[in-house]
């Protein structure tokens, strides 16, 4: 395996990337307040409408489950109703954010309930997910780069039934659970909030626990296979969407059109996946709630590179890339930039310590 | 008790909206929620040192951009993940419809 950057998670943050991120800072395209403040509203009703129209088609797709069990028709409505259990993901991104209802309490309940769905404990993930918006796709700085170079296939193929990621939260759940943080979550979780990280990770484990129980008590598999077990069997489609947000684009450096893809995706995956195919749109403007990611889009569209079609062009140009960079890491897929779009200037983070082949 | 420093006027600043200022090499922001209270806080996120001027506010929550760290504008608490510090609030007036504020150390 050729070694090229060293993508562990440093134990203190680099002052020479801190001060890049608040002197020249993220690029952000140019768009009125007014305007970006019309896009960051959040509204009830309309969150209130995706959430519930998601809970009834979880409930109605696991009714058709349940009804076709043990028969051969249970393979295809699980596997719909996994699918369906796996769109918790992209909502529990919202959740964390806390953008889609205006009222923060209904966020913060639906977060710890699509927490459980999804096995993200709370705590750790919300400081995780918030290191990687400040440092995203920054090697050594980023805890969730998802293909680093040079890629590893096998284990990128994994992830389509979340093995890659189970295998992390056993590992890092069960130090958590005693009281140990490993390493690499120290540097991103504070020490004051460990105490609730532990508390959180062992309700997680009496939650697996419970559902182990249940499945003794029925002697049968078929409560893991509503909770629990979807996370393996439906995570393929919310995986390939997931991968397409940076993989083999460019790195280290402030300009998330340059590191992040928006793809164009149908009505069904947009819902699925909560809008967040607008990704570059997400990362410059993460206030702004996903059912205004659309319009966002529409108004930033000029200053970005080009959409893709769809997740075929998106997986034609991943795989190619890939491929080369398991002999070459320094190749990525460059975006172009339209004519009239702003600079990115001298956007890119060089740290010259990430170079060194080991 | 150190003196009232004017700000800006009242109508400077929308409704669940903030405005920038600096004083003695500090940043403070100016804060409207959304039933006339009007409030006076550092600047700077206590998370990450964003500036808070890029965010906005809702109710009297005030958000910051980066990571939608969330602070009640009324005592500067925090009320929302990732900040853990609250922020710091000053004596606010409203006189004459300009708004005054109590930088005190
Ligand atoms: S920088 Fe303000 S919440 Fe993180």
């Amino acid at each position: 395996m050729i070694k090229w950057k060293n993508y562990a998670l440093r134990a203190e943050r680099d002052p020479r990337i801190e001060n890049a991120i608040d002197g020249i800072g993220w690029y952000t395209s140019p768009i009125p307040r007014k305007r970006l403040k019309e896009l960051v509203r959040r509204d009830n009703g309309r969150a209130a409408r995706h959430f519930l129209l998601w809970l009834a088609l979880l409930v109605a797709s696991g009714a058709v489950a349940y009804a076709t069990w043990p028969t051969l028709w249970a393979i295809p409505a699980f596997l719909v109703y996994g699918v369906i259990y796996n769109s918790a993901d992209s909502k529990w991104h919202e959740l964390s954010h806390g953008t889609p209802f205006r009222s923060h309490w209904v966020n913060e309940s639906l977060y710890r309930l699509v927490s459980l769905m999804t096995f993200r404990e709370p705590i750790r993930w919300r400081w995780s997910h918030s290191r990687h918006h400040t440092h995203t796709i920054l090697v050594g700085h980023d805890p969730e780069i998802a293909s680093p170079r040079p890629p590893h296939i096998a284990l990128a193929l994994l992830g389509l039934w979340y093995l890659r990621g189970a295998l992390g939260e056993v590992r890092t759940t069960s130090a958590v659970v005693r009281g140990r943080i490993p390493a690499d979550v120290a540097s991103f979780v504070p020490e004051s909030q460990w105490p609730e990280m532990v508390y959180w990770s062992r309700i997680f484990v009496a939650f697996i626990a419970a559902i182990v129980l249940a499945c003794v008590i029925a002697g049968s598999i078929l409560p893991a296979m509503f909770v629990g077990l979807p996370r393996l069997y439906g995570s393929f489609l919310h995986y390939t969407q997931a991968f397409t947000q940076h993989a083999g684009l460019d790195e280290d450096i402030l300009d998330h059109r340059l590191s992040s893809r928006t793809v164009l995706m149908n009505p069904v995956f947009r819902f699925l996946y909560t809008n967040m195919n607008y990704h570059i749109e997400h990362h410059m403007f993460p206030m702004v709630p996903f059912y205004n990611l659309p319009e966002l889009h529409a108004e930033i569209q000029s200053d970005c590179p080009a959409p893709y079609a769809g997740l075929g062009a998106t997986y034609t140009e991943i795989f190619t890339t890939l491929w080369r960079q398991r002999l070459d890491p320094t190749y990525y897929a460059r975006r172009v930039l339209p004519e009239t779009a702003g600079a990115s200037g001298d956007q890119r983070v060089m740290d010259p310590d990430f170079r060194k082949v080991a | 008790m150190s003196d009232w420093i004017d700000i800006c006027a009242l109508g400077e600043i929308e409704e669940e909206d903030v405005h920038r200022f600096e004083h003695g090499g500090a940043v403070y922001l100016a804060a409207r929620d959304d039933c006339d209270g009007v409030f006076v806080v550092d600047g700077l996120c206590t998370h990450e040192k964003v500036e808070l001027a890029n965010g906005f506010v809702f109710g009297c929550v005030l958000e910051c951009p980066r990571h939608q760290g969330r602070f009640d504008l009324r005592d500067g608490r925090p009320c929302g993940g990732p900040v853990t510090e609250g922020l710091k609030t000053y004596p606010t007036r409203v006189q004459a419809g300009r708004v005054q504020v109590q930088l005190i150390a």
